[in-house]
């Protein structure tokens, strides 16, 4: 540009040195002319002079010279005036043209003028241009060092990622496979140890179940005990009645012997009237002594109700310790068949729990090979950064040496060429349009669609064709 | 047990395919391009082919192609494993012979399934 600007004006500049020139050579054909014209002038009334002179010398008539001389004076004039007609014509022409030139010279000068204004204001931008072409060959200067260190990094972060991917792929197999083991193991210990428990606690509840008969016998002789005791009670009961009666025995058997006494004294007053009644009296007395015998007798044999009593308290007081003991086994049965109920429903939990654990470990590991997949797609995606940073890199070498191959570096169509993954192209897209901020929409957007895809999944899923 | 070569340039990949083969039965040969999945299909009988479509020397669709010229392989289900999604790759994979085609990142079980469904 700054060329077209330094030659842009050459066009101007030479019509303007013609009109100088024309102008310079009018004035230099116009003043040797007029010089000329004088001089030729000059000439003539000098000539005219040595004429008259000659005239005069000659003898001949002034009249004669001053004819002579005013003939020949007017045909001088006469040829000076044509001569200077012409002259007066040509410069007339001459001027008109140094007019015209001059008016273009002054036009021309203006629009040098205004040329070497612009010119200067070229140059003060060429002068920042060339300070800004300095600065951007200074930058690519600066990119053509620093390219190659850029895809170095990129190129080792790839490195990185893969053999970082591959170990944690490697210790994640070796994780799973212990992981599996131990649940094998697990299960299978979980088992045997279930099979055993359950053969001892079908043994130990069957203890219990004898234990709890044996309590229950043991309880059902108790209940005898108890009812032996309530007989004894009862008799216990019937012997105070029956002391009672011997009371009543003994009032009515000495109540008799006062009426047999009695009887006597008055059959005595009765003499032999009353010796029948003697007799009675007599017999009623016999049957007070028997009465009052089997009375004492009864006494004698309601004395051992004390004895009866106390065993019967004894016997209370062992029935009542053996049923605190039967309650306590009992309760202890009761509490071992919870407890082995307990135990094998736990072991049943428990079961259930490692089985259900495996499921959402094979969840997990399908969730973990899935993340572990991405290393390669961003190995792709640095790939296509690499490659056209090489390029550019090429590129601005190229140009700073001077060398022009033709060929320009990747632009924003030919790189979407290169894409091989989805994202890249929304990334492309979203870059162009909206710079960061969409950016990290789209990145936002990418989190969401890969929680749903999560949650829902067909059943070969959205990712598979099969032809 | 079935024999499956898995053909990736990226080992990771082919770690992660491999395992997951693995896990369920299947014997895995692994090739890390075109030509040298060739030399492998040559040398022994695979059940099923699953290749990546990028890959240096040979890309899929090359493979595919040459693997249905080889006679003991002419019929042996070729599944596609990449990153690609546009329309008109799959469109040549499926005009030069391939039996299905999965994006990445791919879910182990459904793998497992679309392999079921081919080798049937």
């Amino acid at each position: 540009m700054i060329g077209r600007r330094l030659l842009g004006p050459s066009k101007d500049v030479w019509l303007l040195i013609v009109a100088a020139g024309m102008a310079m050579l009018a004035w230099l054909v116009w003043a040797p002319l007029q010089v000329i014209a004088w001089l030729g002038a000059g000439w003539l009334f000098w000539d005219l002079l040595r004429r008259l002179r000659s005239a005069e010398e000659d003898g001949g008539t002034l009249a004669d010279a001053v004819e002579q001389a005013r003939i020949e004076s007017s045909w001088a004039s006469e040829q000076y005036e044509s001569e200077a007609q012409a002259m007066r014509d040509q410069l007339l022409a001459l001027d008109e043209r140094l007019s015209q030139l001059t008016a273009e010279s002054q036009a021309k000068q203006a629009e040098i003028v205004r040329l070497l204004d612009l010119e200067e204001g070229s140059r003060a931008e060429a002068e920042t241009l060339g300070v800004q072409v300095h600065e951007a060959r200074a930058v690519l200067d600066n990119l053509c060092r620093l390219v190659p260190v850029f895809t170095g990094q990129l190129d080792n972060v790839k490195q990185q990622t893969e053999t970082a991917t591959l170990t944690i792929g490697e210790r994640f197999q070796g994780i799973m496979a212990a992981v599996q083991q131990q649940a094998r193991h697990t299960l299978a210990l979980a088992s045997s140890f279930s099979d055993g428990r359950r053969g001892s606690s079908d043994a130990i509840l069957s203890g219990v179940d004898e234990l709890v008969m044996a309590i229950e016998t043991f309880a059902g002789r108790l209940e005898d005990d108890r009812q032996l005791i309530s007989q004894a009670q009862q008799l216990k009961t019937r012997l105070e009645a029956i002391r009672g009666l011997v009371a009543d025995i003994d009032f009515i058997t000495s109540q008799t012997g006062l009426l047999a006494l009695n009887g006597a004294i008055e059959a005595a007053h009765a003499g032999d009237a009353g010796a029948g009644f003697a007799v009675v009296a007599q017999e009623m007395r016999r049957l007070t002594e028997r009465s009052a015998e089997i009375a004492a007798h009864i006494a004698t044999l309601l004395s051992s109700q004390e004895d009866l009593s106390r065993l019967n308290a004894s016997l209370s007081g062992a029935i009542a310790r053996d049923e605190g003991q039967l309650i306590q086994a009992r309760q202890a049965a009761e509490e071992i068949h919870s407890r082995m109920q307990a135990i094998t429903n736990d072991m049943g939990r428990s079961l259930e729990l490692v089985r259900t654990t495996g499921d959402e470990i094979a969840a997990l590991v399908s969730k973990v090979v899935m993340s572990l997949q991405f290393q390669d797609i961003t190995r792709q995606e640095i790939e296509h950064v690499v490659g056209p940073l090489c390029e550019m890199q090429q590129r601005a070498h190229e140009l700073l040496r001077g060398a022009d191959s033709g060929k320009n570096s990747t632009n924003l169509v030919e790189v979407q060429t290169k894409y091989t993954v989805e994202d890249e192209h929304r990334v492309h897209h979203a870059t162009i349009e909206g710079g960061l901020a969409t950016l990290q929409s789209v990145f936002a957007a990418r989190l969401l669609e890969g929680k749903r895809a999560s949650e829902t999944s067909d059943e070969l899923g959205d990712n598979v064709t099969l032809f | 047990m079935s024999t499956v070569l898995a053909v990736d340039d990226s080992v990771t990949m082919r770690q992660m395919v491999g395992y997951c083969l693995r896990e369920a039965g299947y014997q895995v040969v692994e090739a890390v391009d075109g030509v040298d999945a060739l030399a492998k299909l040559q040398a022994q009988r695979v059940d099923l082919v699953i290749t990546d479509l990028y890959m240096p020397h040979m890309d899929g669709i090359e493979l595919i192609k040459q693997v249905r010229a080889l006679k003991s392989h002419r019929f042996t289900p070729i599944l596609m494993l990449t990153t690609e999604t546009q329309g008109g790759r799959k469109a040549e994979g499926q005009a030069a012979g391939a039996t299905g085609w999965i994006v990445k990142p791919f879910e182990p079980q459904q793998l497992l399934k679309v392999i079921k469904r081919v080798l049937c």
